[in-house]
């Protein structure tokens, strides 16, 4: 046998194999190594737990590790795309990751459901952006929350102290507009780096100007340095902190010094009785079950929460899109697209999901609640 | 006078140093009685200064040394310190920013473990040679005049209490008076024990010193003999005495 | 501003200052003695928080294997110098040392923990376990390297640098520490307040300023290293070897950075990678002093965490900016007055 023989006979055989799979292939690309890796692993984990069977078709997952890294995470989408033909990618984790696929899955046609927060990733709706869909809160619902107790405890005038880099900024930025319009004057804004050893000049600044509330645009273990100096330094005041604490080191670090502070939490991230007015109530017990079935009691997390979620939005499109196209083929991805934009009113783990042809960061505005930390826990606020 | 045939303090045999490519001693071989002065004399650029860096070890070199019998081939120069020899290289090398008194303790310095009452009395022997330094002794090195660092720098070399003194041209740059002084103390050491390799442009003042002579002469030695008799020979009086009583 | 925030202002500066001077005077001794500008001596001050806290903690410090594996390289090498130069007989002290030492600690830590919470003896657990890395990695990294230009030093010491960070992460984790305080006490004076913690800090960076302070004027082995510093030559001519100078100078470097770390620890979350930054603020402390002068050096630190405190007062998004930018004047007005810098060369 030569070797062009032997190369067709391949061939016909690659041919045979993908004329004869008509599943749903579904490109998973998560950072599960790298400095994003405690938030990718959990969303890999979720990922393992979505159906095997969608409408009587096979489901296959092909699951990437980008290492936290933007150049893989492109050339993982493009890898997804031509050899896998993918009908839909799920990811990445972070917001440069997932920012930077965004071409290839505008350039390919294929729908793309991201795990990162920004609000740059899907808005606005543009030639690119329409193919890109998220399940992760945003800036926005942090604060929608924050500031709503602040109006109900009658606090007006407000201090902010966040990270001097694009966490702490893209935090004020949203923050600003949205404390002048419900009335608050902010007195200070302070910034401080992650890598600071302390931030009693900040913190003195904002005590001089005796704010009702003091706000904190920072994330994980360094968030506890302002909260403990402010303490320290006699602030009795309410403090509010960013979703970014909740999870991490801010709790341990912080110890009994952060005792009472108020941050955003999520319901899929929760150990406590929901109240049955929960609207996502019944999605998010379903998740829970399912994940601490899985991966052991007390895992639940909200980075699995999103990524759950977009195999189930997946699961809600796909029926309707099979209908229209077979799975592998140009008009699958594009009907896929089409149907995910018109899921409305859907209850997820994350929140309920409002998509529509100007507005596909969906969740909802109430997709995070108010948290108060009580003997190490964050407990919801009734 | 010729060297004996019992073990001399040093022994040099065949000895080439080269600077990358460049070779700058070509074979130097020479030999040390214990108590004795030998002076190496020669032209400027003849290999004087790379002699002496070689056998204290901050050049690499090869060939046989042997100090006190023993080959020195792997040794440091820290650890040729600590078997008695001692170099006073032409730049000195004192610490300018330290007072006399530190420069003269620390040239005891590989003696750390010796009683401290013996190292003062040291210290008051060195004060005794050079009366000069016990005035000066909280100055500065880097204050002191160049007879003045000459003297210093003899002084911290005898704290060490070297049974081999290498002498990189002591007179260099100094007045005719303090180079006299110089010798004399010089000669003085001799009476004391010490062994003294000197090195000098000055051939009139080294040989009168010295017990014995090499002419070194483009990394070669070219003559060799008892030091009167070097003195004497109508080649050493046309190129290096003639020129060395003007210098001088 | 008033008195009381300027008060609580300087006391902070004061006490950050503190710290950095401690690793400014040590940058400049390492300069001075091996060329070597050690970017690691933010490292040692994370190695020791982060060593204190995990005895604190009850643990086995992870420092311990570092120190085993160095010791265990660095009696290799010894060894089979000590082979080469035909001194077999001194090939087993040598690995008695370098092994045994290591070895030794450990088993005192296994005994000592369950024993004592005291945090007096952690500390010197601390101090004993991470002073001698300093020394071990100048025989393994720089020693070698000794006759290099300051370039390739200074590339081998970002090396170092990385190196640790990167076993720090390994051997400690992500996540950041805060050891115990020494005392939580709080002194009134007048209408101030003074943390104990923070005149802990500046006491003891004081003590150990003079300590070393003496030691350079009084002790032998003090005058030795100043010596290799201001002249190589004339220090291996009294037989001052400049491999011991640069170990001896590892160890006081190593053993500055340790300070500072545990008296760091209580008042800041340390983090592996937390030393860079805290060293760089030394380093421009050091720059001050032109990396030469002990007592400009310690100056600009001060200045350093002064105006670290006061920046982060007036205009906290400037704050690293304005204290780095303290580079350029110095720089500037340095190199206006320099012309004689060739008496070192």
């Amino acid at each position: 046998m030569t070797t062009s023989l032997r190369l067709s006979a391949a061939l016909a055989l690659a041919l045979a194999a993908t004329a004869a799979r008509a599943d749903i292939t579904v490109g998973v690309v998560v950072s599960a190594t790298g400095p994003a890796a405690s938030i990718g692993i959990p969303e890999k984990n979720a990922i393992a737990l979505g159906p095997s069977e969608i409408a009587g078709e096979k489901v296959r997952y092909i699951v990437l590790d980008d290492g936290s890294d933007t150049t893989t995470a492109v050339r993982n989408a493009r890898k997804l795309s031509s050899e896998h033909q993918a009908d839909i990618v799920l990811g990445s984790t972070t917001v440069p990751t997932s920012m930077a696929m965004i071409d290839v899955m505008a350039e390919t046609g294929t729908p793309m459901v991201t795990f990162a927060p920004a609000l740059a990733l899907t808005s606005p709706v543009d030639d690119k952006r329409r193919w890109v869909f998220k399940t992760m809160t945003g800036d926005d619902h942090e604060l929608i929350p924050l500031l709503a107790h602040m109006k109900a405890t009658g606090k007006q005038r407000v201090a902010y102290i966040g990270f001097a880099d694009s966490f702490g900024e893209g935090w004020l930025k949203t923050a600003e507009p949205m404390l002048a319009e419900q009335g608050f004057t902010l007195l200070a804004r302070e910034r401080y780096a992650r890598t600071d050893t302390s931030v009693i000049g900040q913190v003195m600044k904002i005590i001089a100007t005796r704010p009702d509330a003091v706000m904190i645009g920072a994330s994980s273990g360094p968030a506890a340095l302002p909260v403990m100096e402010l303490r320290n330094r006699g602030y009795r005041g309410d403090i509010y902190l960013a979703l970014g604490a909740t999870f991490g080191d801010f709790v341990r670090i912080a110890g009994s010094k952060a005792e009472g502070v108020y941050a955003p939490i999520s319901p899929a991230a929760v150990q406590a009785d929901f109240p049955p007015t929960l609207a996502n109530r019944d999605a998010v017990l379903a998740f829970v079950e399912a994940y601490e079935k899985a991966y052991g009691a007390g895992s639940r997390n909200m980075f699995a929460g999103s990524a759950w979620d977009a195999v189930q939005l997946l699961q809600q499109a796909a029926p309707k899109a099979l209908q229209q196209a077979k799975p592998g083929s140009a008009e699958f991805r594009a009907a896929l697209r089409a149907q995910i934009e018109t899921i409305s009113g859907f209850a997820g783990a994350r929140g309920v999901y409002h998509f529509s042809p100007s507005d596909h960061a969906g969740l909802d505005r109430s997709a995070l609640m108010l948290g108060r930390l009580e003997g190490g826990q964050w407990r919801p606020v009734q | 006078m010729k060297p004996t045939t019992r073990s001399p303090l040093l022994a040099v045999d065949d000895l080439h140093v080269a600077y990358g490519k460049v070779e700058a001693l070509h074979g130097v071989s020479l030999r040390i009685d214990a108590g004795r002065i030998v002076s190496v004399i020669g032209p400027n650029g003849a290999g004087k200064t790379t002699l002496l860096s070689a056998l204290m070890g901050l050049l690499p070199a090869r060939g046989e040394v042997h100090f006190r019998g023993e080959a020195q081939a792997r040794i440091a120069v820290e650890q040729r310190v600590g078997q008695g020899l001692c170099l006073v290289p032409e730049s000195r090398e004192l610490w300018s920013e330290m007072s006399v008194e530190d420069n003269l303790r620390l040239g005891a310095f590989h003696r750390s473990r010796a009683r401290a009452a013996e190292l003062r009395a040291d210290l008051d022997e060195v004060y005794a040679l050079f009366p000069r330094l016990r005035e000066r002794l909280r100055q500065a090195a880097g204050t002191l005049s160049g007879g003045e660092r000459q003297m210093l720098a003899l002084g911290r070399a005898l704290m060490g209490r070297p049974q081999l003194l290498m002498l990189d041209e002591p007179s260099l740059g100094l007045a005719p008076k303090i180079v006299r002084e110089i010798f004399h103390i010089i000669a003085t050491l001799r009476s004391r024990g010490v062994s003294i390799l000197l090195v000098e442009q000055n051939a009139r003042a080294a040989l009168q010193v010295s017990d014995y002579g090499y002419v070194l002469e483009t990394g070669r030695v070219v003559l060799e003999g008892d030091s009167r008799v070097l003195a004497n020979d109508p080649r050493i009086v046309e190129s290096y005495l003639g020129l060395a009583k003007k210098a001088a | 501003m008033t008195f009381d925030i300027a008060i609580l202002l300087t006391q902070d500066g004061l006490t950050n200052g503190a710290l950095y001077a401690l690793l400014a005077l040590a940058l400049v001794l390492v300069f001075a003695v091996t060329r070597v500008i050690f970017i690691p001596q933010g490292d040692f001050v994370v190695l020791g928080a982060l060593t204190l806290a995990s005895l604190q903690a009850g643990h086995l410090p992870p420092t311990l294997y570092l120190l085993l594996a160095l010791g265990g390289a660095v009696g290799l090498i010894d060894a089979v110098a000590c082979l080469r130069s035909g001194r077999a007989h001194a090939v087993g002290r040598v690995l008695l040392i370098e092994l045994g030492y290591p070895l030794a600690l450990w088993a005192l830590c296994h005994w000592l923990l369950p024993l004592s919470q005291s945090l007096w003896l952690h500390a010197l657990l601390t101090l004993a376990i991470v002073v001698p890395l300093g020394p071990s990695l100048y025989r393994l990294v720089f020693q070698p390297l000794a006759q290099s230009s300051v370039l390739v030093l200074l590339i081998a010491a970002i090396a170092v640098h990385f190196a640790l960070v990167g076993l720090n992460l390994l051997g400690f984790g992500p996540e950041g520490v805060r050891t115990a305080a020494f005392s939580d006490a709080v002194f009134e004076i007048g209408s101030m307040f003074i943390a104990s913690q923070n005149l802990w800090i500046v006491l003891v960076s004081a003590v150990l300023i003079v300590a070393l302070y003496l030691f350079f004027e009084r002790a032998l082995y003090g005058k030795a290293l100043l010596a290799t510093a201001f002249n190589r030559t004339g220090a291996r001519l009294v037989g001052i070897s400049p491999d011991l100078a640069g170990r001896l100078s590892f160890a006081v470097a190593a053993l500055v950075g340790t300070v500072a770390g545990i008296l760091m620890g209580p008042i800041t979350t340390l983090y592996y990678d937390s030393g860079f930054l805290i060293g760089l603020k030394g380093f421009v402390g050091a720059i001050v002093g032109g990396l030469a002068s002990y007592p400009l050096a310690a100056g600009g630190a001060l200045l350093v965490g002064l105006l670290e405190s006061g920046s982060a007062f007036y205009a906290s998004a400037f704050k690293e900016v304005i204290v780095f930018t303290l580079i350029i004047p110095v720089l500037l007005w340095r190199s206006l007055k320099s012309h004689d810098r060739g008496s070192e060369e």
